[in-house]
């Protein structure tokens, strides 16, 4: 079990039913490199198990996904997400390819911000519009990362 | 440089309906090419089977199925196919074996045989499901649908796929035979060095054979270097002989699989090298990937036009062929050397494939580079070169001769570096989709 401590705490996971990881691998280097302590929960990640890492409070949770399954099973993992941190301000992100067609973005970025989801990001510049996201202070004044 | 010198792999007498075909095809200098697919109705999947029987290649049919049958959230699958929502392939399970071999007949036969691939960890139920359809032939294993895309530990991944062969042996469809193909060739689908691909295909084959299953084939993903591909399906070859033989095998080679070419002159290109690869080294099936890839899931049209490419590839480049399961003569090639050492290392853990397979990666004797499964020690890299080829960055504990020195020089990847190398085939061939020279 990972103590809280000075850094800001991100959680990578997936949907239940995507086995793909190296966006995730890629996510958590990315996010230690912004001055996350970050922890990478794998591929198919069940709801249980992300509700059990979100007693660690993280400042950002972020869902990967690209199996074209996120419409469907995203919504219980914002659902999973918000009951395990009632009223606390994380900030829930999720991007990748997250329905079967491309056409489809910009309804399925509409219904998963209405499930529950700060950020939605798909397409080619969705690293760097996430990215822009993390607003990075100086982690030697003790602020670390925060997002923005 | 090791001089090549073709001769017979060593293959075994066909055992199974599948083997048959793909073996006759090789015989007679042909490459067997084979999508991958899955349409969610009964009706789509019959049509698009049809669409892949007349293209104009020699093929076998694919029933791809999707994520939530591939972990066995059978309840989602049929929530999505009630509701309308798109699944990423047929929902075997829901819609079940006796429906799926009606949505069969008059198309799959010898002539065409068809094969499910479906990524489970836990895969007996869907064993039964296409058993009851009349099909012979599918694939995975426990180590390559486990630690890559499952959360199961390996220790009861290994004894789900024990009870799955024997769902497979003593339930076969009549006379049809069963085949069971390894993913081992995969693993994360890039970043790992040749020399684990084939000794984690040729173990699953072991463990395969070890509990019955008499037809079997091994794999390789086309990686990053066009030369390294060719030395590793060679100590493939090399190594599936001298384990495995005289059985009957044959072998695979998936096109690429890691971050796809963006432009079609790009996606053709890479999939024209892969053909080019099978064809050189006595191959006998490709798994092709389409143009569509990067963008969104394949169509039928778009399966049927990256087979037709395969096909023509292959037979421009016939005269080229190597002998069926051609094996390098030499033994001495790098991947050969350090396959070869991973495969007597487990193999000698235990008499029991499945349990040495355990221990192994217990000890960190086989480490997946960057899979992140709890079981897996997580603490070998593998980094390209300038030209492209794989080296491991760190080889963790795994016991392979003569890179411990040189392992260790290169610095771990951080995010920008890792994406670099994950995105080298994707710039390779966008910018300049000239197929390599093999």
């Amino acid at each position: 079990m990972l103590m809280r401590s000075r850094s800001p705490i991100a959680l990578v996971c997936s949907i239940p039913s995507d086995s793909h990881s190296w966006n995730l691998v890629y996510l958590q280097l990315l996010l230690q490199e912004k001055g996350f302590a970050t922890q990478n929960l794998g591929p198919c990640t069940p709801l249980e198990e992300l509700a059990r890492w979100c007693a660690l409070e993280p400042d950002v949770v972020v869902v990967s996904s690209v199996n074209g399954h996120a419409r469907t099973e995203a919504p219980q993992v914002a659902a999973a997400v918000r009951a395990a941190l009632p009223g606390q301000d994380v900030q829930l992100v999720i991007g990748g390819m997250l329905g079967t067609s491309p056409d489809d973005s910009a309804v399925i970025e509409a219904e998963l911000t209405a499930a529950g989801f700060d950020g939605v990001y798909t397409g080619a510049e969705a690293v760097a519009r996430f990215t822009a996201t993390l607003c990075v202070q100086d982690t030697a004044a003790g602020g670390g990362a925060r997002v923005a | 440089m090791a001089v090549l010198v073709w001769r017979d792999g060593l293959q075994g007498e066909p055992s199974s309906e599948f083997s048959a075909f793909v073996r006759a095809q090789s015989a007679q200098g042909r490459l067997v090419v084979q999508p991958r697919m899955g349409l969610v109705t009964l009706g789509g999947m019959r049509a698009g089977l049809r669409a892949v029987k007349a293209a104009a290649a020699v093929t076998v049919g694919t029933i791809t199925l999707d994520s939530f049958t591939r972990v066995g959230n059978h309840g989602a699958a049929r929530e999505a196919l009630r509701s309308g929502h798109a699944l990423n392939g047929f929902p075997i399970v829901v819609h079940g074996g006796l429906a799926t071999r009606k949505a069969l007949r008059g198309v799959d036969g010898p002539a065409f045989p068809v094969q499910v691939r479906h990524g489970s960890a836990a895969p007996s139920r869907i064993m039964e499901e296409l058993l009851l359809a009349g099909i012979g032939a599918t694939e995975g294993g426990p180590v390559s649908y486990c630690l890559p895309y499952s959360r199961m530990p390996l220790r009861e991944a290994i004894t789900r796929w024990r009870e799955a062969c024997r769902v497979l042996v003593s339930a076969g469809p009549g006379d049809r035979g069963v085949h069971l193909e390894s993913f081992g060739g995969c693993l994360l689908g890039q970043l790992c060095p040749p020399a684990l691909l084939v000794a984690c295909s040729v173990l699953e084959c072991l463990f395969f054979r070890q509990h019955g299953v008499r037809s079997v084939s091994v794999s390789y993903a086309q990686q990053t270097n066009v030369a390294q591909d060719v030395e590793a399906v060679g100590a493939l070859h090399a190594l599936a002989a001298r384990f495995l033989g005289p059985a009957d095998w044959h072998s695979v080679v998936y096109t690429w699989m890691g971050l796809f070419p963006s432009t079609a002159a790009g996606a053709s290109a890479v999939l024209r090298d892969s053909a080019r690869l099978a064809v050189r080294t006595g191959v006998g099936r490709l798994i092709v990937k389409t143009a569509a890839e990067a963008r969104r899931l394949p169509r039928v049209a778009d399966n049927v036009a990256a087979l037709e490419d395969a096909h023509d590839t292959a037979e421009r480049h016939r005269a080229d062929r190597g002998p069926a399961g051609a094996v390098w003569a030499s033994a001495d090639s790098e991947t050969y050397v350090q396959a070869r050492a991973l495969i007597e290392a487990v193999l000698e853990l235990d008499e029991d494939i499945g349990q040495g397979l355990a221990t192994a990666f217990e000890r960190g004797i086989l480490d997946i580079p960057y899979c992140l499964h709890p079981d897996n020690a997580n603490q070998a890299r593998a980094a390209l070169d300038g030209d492209g080829r794989l080296h491991w960055a760190s080889i963790g504990s795994m016991p392979l001769p003569g890179v411990g020195a040189r392992a260790g020089d290169l610095a771990p990847a951080g995010s920008t570096a890792l994406l670099h190398m994950l995105g080298h085939m994707q710039r390779r061939y966008d910018q300049a989709p000239l197929t390599g020279t093999v």
